[in-house]
């Protein structure tokens, strides 16, 4: 039952009993559990399947908002989020990990963000979506870390220790949202409208009442309303605050919006004499030396697309044409930041919103810090140049010049950072004056109304969100279908 | 599909309603009525007239890109496909963002007598001239001169090897 906006005829309204806006990580999963208890479902997602998406150029047409170009305010960090039934899920290589033990504070006031409840939610979805062990490795780099006496990072699965499961189009596409919970939320009789933007969400007197807009190609072609007795959010962190705002939902301690954090990561890059980087080569995570540890920092290889390779060097005319063609003696290695600082989502009328942020002094440091030892580990494993993805680059050749990736004074409009898990905007919070939503992410303040996507993290987990949001919002659906009762009840 | 979305036919049964009522030309009107808050998303049609059958890019952003074609990629590369490829891509933006991009080439193309003390445009310079002027701009102290050249230097190389299959 997957419509595309693209096959509307004319004005079109819907009755159900919950509407979803948005079908990711959150939205898929929420639809799929509350299908199976029998309610009526329409979950309405601006982007489709994206096909035809056969070059780098294609994916950023059809899979990203903005055509990739979304950013924020400053142009300092790049927001790469998705514009697909799926989600992000469905981009590059998104990786099934937990959130680490305690992570959302000792005691984060609401029950589920409990390292226990968690671990049983994680459970829940590694039932239906098993988790595996990422296959092969990494051995010059793994080599290069065993030298410098690094370890391999575990982070806590089911069995213990690196139950890390590959996701997204990559490694594991089979394992990505689109083919997994919107499969069995459309068999289990949910309804997807796909192609259908959102404009506003107002509450009535008994339920809610959506407004969108059917695109075709990208432009507007029909309303769509959809009036239903419950709706959850679930748009990602950026447009699900946005789309509250524009529809003037309560928000009586002005937290709407704020708490943004962004998990920016930065790049090195090593040009190695011999091919290094086959494609698809798995991913490795390493964990910065103890004896001189970087909180919130954490590095990671990347296999980089052809133009997200070329804009991080520091080249031009033959050199970069001379480069590209042996990109395979290239490799990245990326550092992922556990930011603590947060920005802010402003909405803007008639268009896209604008994402306000700018990293923290100590983010600053933690970033230059984690940078050098990437750059020293491309150095320990043979790279004969490596430069950072910094707008002016810092290029070092040998041990001795690390410390000018430190030194260099670079401001936030420079720093050439990219993030795909922008997190925090509705956290959780058992006060309202603490965060915009409670226990089974209830909106505050408006019953009926629920947020099941990233926004709810009151805190940068420091690893990809996806698994993560699929886990909480198992609890937004046992919410739901708790506060509404099942049909079959 | 019909089973599955009964509304469907009444919306096509209310358009169809529509046409008679209110005749064709009314029916577009009275469809985009319905997404009046996104208006400013509606793209603009194909500009006839424009001898490239550039729909965003006028000649002096072409011009502009297709220097920077130079500056970034080297005089052997035809800037033609890239400055197509961008011209679509910017086509495809939504308005803000869209403006945000546009001024790039004219501030890079008009503002040196102001910030470089340069007397021609950029893109009557010659190539090392305007390597010249790029590379001190990239480096500027003015944010404004640095986000300019990083996002054309962005949009050369995403439009050159983002077309390579990934």
């Amino acid at each position: 039952m997957i419509l595309a906006g693209e096959a509307i005829g004319g004005p079109l309204e819907l009755e159900a009993d919950v509407c979803i806006v948005g079908a990711g990580s959150g939205g898929a999963v929420v639809a799929h559990r509350l299908s199976r208890e029998g309610l009526s479902v329409i979950a309405l997602e601006e982007g489709c399947d994206g096909g035809g998406a056969d070059s780098e150029l294609a994916a950023r047409a059809t899979r990203l908002r903005q055509r990739g170009w979304q950013a924020t305010a400053d142009r300092g960090v790049e927001v790469q989020q998705a514009l697909l039934l799926g989600g992000s899920s469905r981009l590059g290589s998104n990786l099934a990990r937990r959130a680490p033990a305690g992570v959302f504070g000792a005691d984060p006031g609401v029950p589920s963000l409990d390292t226990e409840a968690l671990a049983a939610a994680y459970e829940r979805v590694e039932g239906r979506v098993p988790a595996g062990r990422p296959a092969g490795g990494d051995p010059t780099l793994e080599d290069a870390a065993r030298s410098l006496g690094w370890t391999r990072q575990r982070l806590p699965g089911r069995d213990g220790d690196d139950a890390a499961a590959w996701l997204g189009s990559g490694p594991a596409p089979e394992r990505s949202v689109r083919p997994t919970w919107i499969r069995w939320a459309d068999e289990a009789g949910a309804r997807l409208l796909c192609g259908c933007r959102v404009e506003k969400v107002r509450a009535e007197d008994a339920g809610f009442r959506v407004e969108a807009v059917s695109l075709e190609r990208g432009v507007v072609r029909y309303p769509v309303t959809v009036t239903a007795g419950a709706v959850v959010l679930a748009a990602g962190a950026v447009q699900t605050p946005a789309l509250a705002l524009r529809s003037r939902l309560p928000d009586p301690h002005r937290r709407l919006g704020q708490g943004l954090r962004l998990q920016p990561t930065a790049r090195v890059i090593g040009r190695f004499d011999d091919p290094v980087d086959p494609a698809g080569a798995p991913r490795l995570e390493l964990e910065i030396p103890a004896d001189e540890p970087i909180p919130d920092a954490r590095l990671r290889t990347t296999a980089l697309l052809p133009a997200t390779l070329a804009r991080t060097l520091p080249l031009r005319d033959e050199e970069l044409a001379e480069a590209m063609t042996a990109r395979r003696r290239l490799r990245a290695v990326e550092v992922v930041l556990r930011d603590r600082r947060s920005g802010r989502v402003v909405p803007m009328t008639g268009t896209y919103p604008v994402i306000r942020y700018e990293l923290a002094p100590p983010d600053r440091r933690r970033l230059r810090r984690a940078l050098v030892e990437a750059a020293r580990l491309l150095l320990a494993a043979g790279a004969r140049q490596v430069w950072t993805s910094h707008a002016v680059p810092t290029e070092v050749r040998t041990e001795t010049d690390l410390p000018r990736i430190e030194d260099r004074h670079y401001r936030s409009a420079d720093l050439g950072l990219a993030s795909t898990t922008p997190l925090g905007t509705c956290a959780l919070a058992a006060r309202p004056q603490d965060g915009v939503t409670g226990e089974g992410g209830r909106f505050h303040g408006l019953e009926g109304l629920y947020v099941a996507d990233a926004s709810l993290l009151p805190a940068a987990p420091g690893v990809p969100t996806g698994h993560t949001v699929a886990a909480l919002a198992l609890g937004v659906a046992d919410a739901v279908v708790s506060d509404r009762g099942s049909a079959g009840a | 599909m019909a089973e599955d979305w009964p509304e469907l036919e009444r919306a096509r049964r209310k358009t169809r309603r529509q046409v008679l009522l209110l005749g064709a030309g009314a029916v577009g009107a009275a469809a985009l009525a319905g997404g009046l808050i996104t208006l400013p998303f509606l793209r603009r049609g194909p500009y006839p007239g424009r001898p490239s059958g550039l729909r965003q890019l006028g000649d002096l952003q072409a011009h502009v890109l297709a220097a920077t074609v130079g500056v970034v990629l080297g005089p052997h590369v035809d800037p033609d496909p890239i400055v197509r490829r961008a011209d679509e891509s910017i086509d495809a933006l939504d308005p803000a963002m869209r403006k945000g991009l546009m001024a790039a080439f004219p501030f890079l193309e008009g503002s040196g007598f102001l910030l470089g003390g340069r007397l021609r445009p950029f893109t009557e310079l010659s190539l090392e001239a305007q390597r010249q002027v790029f590379d001190s701009w990239s480096s500027s102290h003015m944010l404004v001169c640095r986000q300019a050249t990083a996002l054309l230097r962005e949009m050369v190389l995403v439009h050159h090897h983002g077309a390579e299959v990934a």
